[in-house]
């Protein structure tokens, strides 16, 4: 059947990464869930923030492993970029459509990463004493924790505003990252902002205004880095 | 037509680290010839296939029947390089959908074909071939492109001399009177009853055009030309020889 030519380049990077994103997730929930069974069970009756302890890490861990996953599909490669280069389309769509994918795997471990913290939550509240727990346990931790909360921001609307943007933010880098990696550079601002957003993202919220120049600031940067890519650096470096 | 004029590539920021790396080549190729480009590393076989993909930014012209090469009709150029241009996580049919939506002259018969003749499986990523299936694969890409113009860069780096005999066997059998193939390679030897037109560059310039067809009558091999054309010197082993023996003798207590 087919597709259609911009379609196919999206199939390119869902055929090319997406099995090893799923087995990254896969991973990263499994290794935060033992490490929280262990504290609760070895570390029993403490606050839920004690009992987190060591997650907000491998979240980090997990984002960051999962820029430098989508930035090297296979699609760094130099030679690789001959064939990006002679397609139907420009390389412009060939940026934006790596940067939709990596947006979407971004947004995908935001989802992956706040299930599994809810199921904590809840397991918790079952293994907890009644010193512990309360009707509303799971809630008021997600609304205390400041990692749990930027996962839930609840009705603070500005946090999902940030957390999308963030998202956004790293789609496009691990786009230009690849880009940059295809013409001999080695990407270390889109590195060095993927560790960065890491760093923020599992951080407290910092209230209204914080959380959208946060993220307005990302997406900001992502931008125009784009933008300079695209207008200067259509040579390779060979 | 491919049609390459005053072609002039710098490496670097001039007046800075500028580092000339073609200098004003000259040469057409029309559809239908197989072109064999020759020359020592460095001589700027790799710099000029790219400049004519428009991988490359350069001074000059390169047209194809007159067009300058756009996304338009860069279609009609397929690349098969030692680096490998395919994506190595996705799977020869991953390849052949993906190449069927973005070059509209596909060849699904020709690229069926050579799979089946070079067994190479369709449903695992080419990453985990080895370097030589890597090669064929590489090829077997450019070949079905449907391009007119087939640019070749050491395609067969790491291949055994069988594969590659096979290789030029099969191309000479598939190759249809109005597709052009531009082969860079080393292997003189091997190449030379494959090609009907040597191309030896030297310094970023083009030293040496011939046919194949007119070494013969001469009855010069490749090789030959190629060293005549070099101002390779015979006897400059015997003589480097000669003096470190000498010095040897001097050196003696």
């Amino acid at each position: 059947m087919r597709q259609h030519k911009h379609l196919s380049l999206l199939g390119l990077w869902v055929e090319n990464c997406l099995g090893r994103v799923l087995a990254q997730l896969g991973l990263m929930a499994a290794l935060e869930i033992i490490v929280f069974g262990a504290r609760l069970y070895l570390l029993p009756e403490r606050p839920m923030e004690e009992t987190l302890k060591g997650v907000p890490s491998l979240f980090m861990a997990g984002w960051i492993a999962l820029f430098h996953l989508l930035t090297h599909c296979g699609d760094e490669r130099r030679a690789v970029g001959c064939t990006l280069r002679r397609l139907r389309v420009s390389e412009g769509a060939a940026l934006a459509w790596k940067g939709l994918f990596g947006a979407a795997c971004f947004l995908l471990l935001w989802a992956v990463q706040t299930a599994v913290c809810l199921g904590m939550g809840i397991w918790y509240a079952a293994a907890v004493g009644p010193a512990y727990r309360s009707a509303q346990t799971v809630l008021l931790a997600f609304y205390r924790v400041p990692f749990l909360h930027s996962l839930l921001p609840l009705a603070e609307t500005a946090g999902y505003l940030r957390n999308l943007l963030f998202a956004a933010a790293m789609g496009l880098e691990t786009g230009l990252c690849s880009w940059r990696m295809r013409r001999g550079s080695r990407a270390l601002f889109g590195r060095a902002m993927a560790v960065a957003a890491a760093f923020l993202f599992s951080q407290g919220m910092g209230g209204l205004t914080g959380s959208l120049w946060l993220g307005l600031g990302a997406a900001a940067l992502a931008g125009l880095d784009a933008l300079l890519a695209l207008t200067y650096g259509e040579e390779g470096m060979e | 037509m491919l049609e390459i004029k005053n072609l002039q590539k710098v490496y670097g920021i001039p007046g800075v680290s500028a580092k000339p790396a073609l200098n004003g080549v000259d040469l057409s190729v029309g559809q239908g010839e197989l072109v064999g480009l020759f020359g020592e590393n460095g001589a700027g076989k790799t710099t000029l296939l790219k400049c004519v993909l428009g991988l490359l930014g350069y001074t000059g012209t390169i047209t194809l029947d007159g067009e300058p090469v756009t996304r338009a009709n860069i279609a009609r150029l397929s690349f098969a390089t030692c680096e490998h241009s395919f994506f190595p996580h996705l799977t020869p049919a991953g390849h052949r959908d993906f190449y069927r939506e973005h070059f509209p002259r596909w060849r699904e018969k020709r690229f069926q074909a050579l799979m089946d003749f070079f067994r190479l499986p369709m449903g695992k990523a080419p990453r985990s071939f080895s370097t030589g299936q890597k090669n064929q694969f590489e090829v077997i890409l450019a070949l079905s492109q449907g391009a007119d113009y087939i640019l070749m860069d050491e395609p067969f780096a790491g291949n055994d001399v069988f594969n590659r005999e096979d290789f030029y066997k099969v191309l000479l059998g598939i190759l249809e009177p109005t597709e052009t193939v531009v082969l860079s390679t080393h292997l003189l030897e091997e190449v030379e009853h494959f090609v009907g037109r040597a191309v030896l560059l030297r310094g970023g310039a083009v030293v040496g055009d011939t046919s194949v067809l007119d070494l013969e009558e001469r009855g010069m091999d490749l090789m030959a030309f190629v060293k005549s054309a070099y101002g390779y010197e015979p006897d400059r082993v015997s003589r480097a020889l000669d003096r470190l023996t000498e010095e040897g003798e001097e050196d003696a207590p």
